[in-house]
């Protein structure tokens, strides 16, 4: 933030496109895309908060980012109304919200018939009800003020397509990305975009989670992958509300403008 | 219920009937604080009395921080029983702390009034975290009626932001997005500006006489243009909540112009008030003894205020912070 009027931070600056004035809120912000993500802002000028569990984990992955930690759990209905009076107070309102953190569920993975009730549980504490409830509580104030945003939720194409064994995953992505979509329509005229986005098999902690026997060299670099959404946030956030698709997949965002 | 200034009988109707109350320019100013879980349990280090604190009014939000502020003293006990008759608390003097659980200490700084009912304390997490710490050691301050435990989503309102209130601006509690929506849509302006509620009472006679505290109001560039402008052609201002209409009239010039920025509530309404802002009021039904009722008869006459409440008895509305609402235009 400061050192973008350094030299180094000018470059940095153009590399990752111009975010000044914005106000980010990046949920799983300690590693993979979203710790991407909330360095990338900070780098482009915007202001972010960036939110994990793991408090130590976080602000080491943050330091010298100028990215504001705030340690906290989106899937517990009780750290909600702490994370959203904090980003307001320290932010004074949020223009992106990035709903990034993802549980995969079991792991390894499994089919349905083995799933326990409890692990479908922990897939939509986190990946549904926490983005709903912390959307919920965010958008109050940019509402009663009359500011638009823009919502960002992480799709899969685990969403789309019944791959077996990741059926908790799938089905809260799923569930995602219809919560995005009516969100969507239901605020159009209150100018917030709600938009879902499957960013494409990244070499990240989740992944690995999943398929321990991955090839590295196949998978997306999770910091390419987030300069690349930071611009392609910036022009959704920019269209028309309603213009644009409420979802795209790995390929249709990147070929979109 | 609408209860309008001179006209004979009130007139009821449900919350939605809000949009038929209020016209096109009529600017409805709502309070977007956010509200704190405020009450503090813990004990006092080296007595091990049982105390709990309530923060009344933070000293360092311009710091953006939680570190300081003015909290009432209560004894053993909690909201189960009336505050009145709860039991006086350890005096705490410069020095003391207390420890509140997870992990959250205050440092008792300085006595501020004799009773030692009222002090500025110092918060502190011991993992240095105390955005978190308040959070999982604080809980609504809440009162004997109601029986069940609060949460602390139990007192949001819908523009919940900032988070400065420690008692909710519960007029907003009713009402809902499909309302707010459907007011702008008829041409009512929707005006926030951010006022920290405070305590309704303490316990402490000698204290509970000088409530209301005063209380915080910030008020951004934009929204102060906007209630001038519609003040300036005629329209009514509608204040969510007697703290909103407190605000205003505490942040106005003597020609009712609002000023940018942060200012203090120390005005207390009454039927002397001449009002230079606020045309009307969104607030609960308030018994005609109660402090609230005399900032509401700045608006409408007492005895007329009296038949209204009477009429709402009668009819079953409930009262206090969860109950019915009662809008009153000048």
């Amino acid at each position: 933030m400061n050192d973008s009027t350094t030299h180094q931070g000018t470059a940095r600056q153009e590399a990752w496109g111009d975010a000044r004035g914005l106000r980010v809120v990046v949920t799983g912000g300690s590693a993979g895309l979203g710790l991407g993500l909330a360095r990338g802002y900070a780098a482009a000028g915007a202001r972010v908060v960036a939110i994990a569990r793991n408090r130590e984990r976080l602000e080491r992955a943050l330091a010298g980012s100028g990215v504001l930690p705030l340690a906290a759990d989106v899937s517990e209905k009780r750290a909600i109304h702490r994370i959203s009076a904090e980003v307001i107070e320290v932010l004074g309102g949020v223009d992106v919200l990035i709903h990034n953190a993802s549980s995969l569920g079991p792991a390894p993975l499994k089919t349905l018939l083995e799933t326990e009730c409890e692990e479908v549980e922990e897939a939509l504490q986190t990946n549904v009800l926490g983005p709903f409830r912390l959307t919920r509580a965010l958008l109050g104030h940019t509402l009663a003020h009359g500011r638009g945003a823009t919502v960002v939720t992480l799709s899969s194409d685990a969403a789309v397509n019944p791959y077996p064994s990741w059926g908790a995953y799938s089905l809260s992505k799923a569930a995602l990305d219809q919560m995005t979509r009516i969100w969507g329509r239901e605020l159009v005229e209150q100018g917030v975009r709600f938009v879902a986005v499957d960013p494409g098999d990244m070499a990240t902690a989740l992944h690995f989670a999943a398929l321990p026997d991955a090839d590295p060299d196949g998978l997306l670099d999770p910091e390419e992958v987030a300069r690349e959404l930071i611009g392609f946030i910036g022009r959704y956030g920019a269209a028309a509300p309603g213009s644009a698709p409420a979802r795209f997949s790995a390929d249709a965002w990147r070929a979109w403008a | 219920m609408v209860v309008r200034a001179g006209a004979s009988g009130v007139r009821h109707t449900t919350v939605a009937g809000l949009t038929g109350a209020l016209r096109a320019r009529d600017v409805l100013v709502v309070n977007d604080a956010a509200t704190l879980p405020a009450s503090l349990s813990g004990r006092h280090v080296g007595s091990g009395a049982a105390v709990e604190l309530r923060l009344a009014a933070n000293l360092d939000r311009e710091h953006r921080a939680l570190t300081c502020w003015v909290a009432a003293v209560l004894g053993p006990g909690d909201w189960r029983e009336d505050t009145e008759r709860r039991a006086p608390p350890v005096r705490l003097a410069e020095g003391d702390v207390v420890a509140l659980g997870a992990g959250l200490v205050a440092h008792v700084e300085r006595r501020l009034h004799p009773s030692g009912r009222l002090v500025r304390v110092r918060l502190a997490a011991r993992d240095g975290d105390l955005w978190g710490a308040l959070y999982r050691a604080g809980r609504p301050i809440q009162y004997a009626y109601h029986r069940a435990p609060l949460e602390v989503w139990d007192q949001q309102t819908l523009f919940s932001g900032p988070p400065v209130a420690v008692e909710p601006p519960s007029s907003g509690f009713h009402l809902t997005w499909s309302l707010i929506f459907a007011l702008q849509r008829r041409g009512v302006e929707v005006v926030p500006i951010t006022h920290g509620t405070g305590l309704s009472t303490t316990g402490d006679p000698s204290l509970d006489a000088a409530l209301p505290l005063p209380e915080p109001t910030w008020v951004t560039a934009e929204a102060a243009a906007r209630i001038t402008a519609a003040r300036r052609r005629g329209a009514r201002i509608i204040a969510q909540g007697t703290g909103v209409a407190r605000a205003l009239e505490s942040v106005a010039d003597e020609r009712g112009e609002l000023r940018p920025g942060r200012a203090v509530s120390l005005l207390r309404l009454s039927a002397e008030t001449r009002l230079r802002v606020v045309s009307g009021l969104l607030t609960g039904i308030h018994d005609p003894a109660s402090s609230h009722a005399r900032l509401m008869e700045s608006l409408v006459p007492a005895q007329q205020l009296r038949g209204a409440f009477a009429e709402a008895v009668e009819r079953g509305y409930l009262g206090h912070e969860y109950g019915d609402l009662m809008l009153l235009l000048a």
